[in-house]
């Protein structure tokens, strides 16, 4: 029986700009950006699953984020996750990895009862790497980063495969050990339709406060106890469930600030539209020849 | 923030006794940086038998070589090496700490800075030292860490205003390689390690490497096709 903890993390989608989220001076508009289950995340909540179906135990996700991002975290429970947690506050708003590896931390040491913590390589909105060494750190347990394969796992101790430079190498690491993971890991499942069904209601503590605004016949309290009891409550951790240390969280806990922001300008040059017809075609071969582009 | 040190280091990534590309060009740029400090470029050289590493480093503008030699720091292995970086970064607290952006680096200056809470930026193009006003506050000789982020849709400038180490990682290629006339003075300074039972936490079994057969930052011409090509054989040249 080995138990996973899973990190996994919502963000932007800055791999398919569109048409859609440009400004008009062709930078993006980062707010406009659709919110994604980043992919390696996804990978190795997969692994994690994986290594259950083999040997039994116990799937946690937990994600650090505001309180949408419990959308990735039903999806987690879609794929197979036993329980998920989300970790909010407004405390831990503009924390750099620095910052975010402690919160995620100490809520991996209040959650505890791990063997494996699993996590993407890297986020696809900062491309960093960071968290995962640096929550390994914190925890005092090793780390095997880019890994691409679990060969096994006897004894207390794992046999990976892991990518290096210019090739890969085979490692043993002993339990507890974080492993952070590169997409050709493995393929996610699909939702379980099961599941879907199952938990698609599934409700954190900030969208069960919706249900009661205006809604004086509805208590939180009350259907937080309805949800649990149902097993469709994302629990919520904050700043004051994880006792932590203000001054390590958030903008104040970062070593690293953002001094200054240039938009990448992605807009291109005059267009000239040309219609699809005979004479349009010919226009077009006409222009081309006086550019000296054709002929 | 008092007496700041001015020491730029460079952690200098070798296998089989030959430094990574990455870690000279650094030294490289940590030259100009120190430069502009006022202060000392310092290489760190890790391994077993990597004496004529460190001589290497003299070459591209090292003044000083923290050598820590021990049969077993052969390879890279995350523990071991992240702790001897510790102890000489909480020991000595230099100013900047700088590593190449390699599987390497992103393995062990995250977990280096985490013990040392430091401030790390990943995967700069450009780094720079300026004195510059942040939030009202002046920052005298700062290291501006500039790099693309969100997908590269972004240039973000990240600066380390409140600590005293700031460490950056930089890719393959960035900085330019451009060793000195005239190497400098050897000084090296031999640093003892005592191996920890936590280091054989994780073991290495096997290591498989394979050289690039193609080495595109070494090429004088690189002709790139899109996808509309179709075949690899329109390129072949007439």
């Amino acid at each position: 029986m080995y138990n996973s903890i899973v990190l996994v993390k919502q963000v932007p989608d800055t791999a398919n700009i569109s048409g859609k989220v440009m400004k008009e001076d062709g930078t993006v508009n980062r707010s406009k950006l659709p919110a994604i289950f980043n992919h390696e995340d996804k990978v190795a909540l997969e692994l994690a699953l994986q290594v259950k179906e083999k040997y039994g135990g116990k799937v946690t996700a937990i994600t650090m984020g505001p309180p949408r991002a419990s959308d990735i975290l039903r999806e987690c429970l879609y794929m197979g996750a036993d329980e998920v947690f989300l970790i909010s506050d407004r405390k831990f708003a503009g924390a750099d990895t620095l910052a975010t590896s402690y919160v995620l931390s100490e809520a991996i040491n209040k959650i505890g009862n791990y063997h494996f913590i699993f996590g993407g390589r890297q986020a696809i909105d900062g491309d960093t790497a960071q968290v995962g060494p640096q929550t390994a750190d914190k925890l005092n347990i090793p780390q095997v980063t880019y890994a691409e394969q679990i060969i096994d796992i006897k004894k207390n101790k794992v046999t990976l495969k892991r990518k290096i430079d210019g090739g890969h190498e085979i490692v043993r690491a002993a339990l507890p050990v974080l492993i952070t993971v590169i997409k050709e890991a493995a393929d996610p499942r699909p939702f379980s339709a099961k599941r879907v069904m199952a938990y698609k209601g599934a409700k954190s503590l900030t969208d069960l406060e919706k249900l009661t605004e205006g809604n004086s016949l509805l208590y939180t309290d009350t259907l937080i106890h309805e949800y649990r009891e149902r097993n469709l409550f994302i629990s919520t951790l904050t700043m004051d469930d994880l006792e932590l240390d203000v001054d390590r969280c958030g903008v104040k806990g970062s070593p690293t600030k953002v001094h200054k922001v240039e938009s990448v300008v992605l807009a291109g040059g005059n267009q000239t539209m040309v219609e699809p017809t005979k004479d349009g075609i010919g226009t077009l071969i006409d222009k081309l020849m006086e550019d000296h582009i054709l002929g | 923030m008092q007496n700041l040190s001015n020491e730029v280091w460079v952690f200098i990534e070798q296998r089989n006794g030959k430094p990574a590309d990455v870690s000279l060009e650094l030294l490289c740029k940590g030259r100009k940086l120190a430069g502009q400090l006022h202060g000392p470029l310092k290489a760190v050289v890790i391994g077993e038998d990597v004496k004529s590493i460190a001589a290497d480093t003299f070459k591209y503008g090292a003044n000083e070589v923290l050598l820590i030699q021990h049969k077993e720091l052969k390879n890279y292995r995350t523990l071991p090496y992240s702790r001897i970086l510790n102890d000489l970064i909480i020991k000595f607290s230099p100013r900047i700490v700088l590593f190449g952006a390699t599987v390497i680096g992103r393995d062990l200056a995250p977990r280096v800075a985490s013990n040392t809470k430091s401030g790390l930026t990943a995967d700069c193009t450009e780094l720079r030292i300026d004195s510059i006003t942040y939030l009202g506050k002046e920052c005298k000789d700062i290291l501006l860490q500039i790099r693309p982020a969100f997908g590269g849709n972004i240039i973000a400038t990240i600066i380390t205003p409140d600590n005293p180490v700031q460490m950056a990682t930089v890719r393959e290629g960035v900085m330019e390689l451009a060793p000195l006339e005239v190497p400098n003075k050897t000084k090296i300074t031999e640093i003892s390690f005592l191996p920890d039972p936590t280091d054989a936490l994780v073991e290495i079994i096997e290591q498989f490497h394979q050289e690039n057969i193609v080495n595109l930052k070494g090429a004088p011409v690189i002709i790139a096709g899109g996808y509309g090509l179709g075949r690899t054989n329109v390129f072949t040249a007439e």
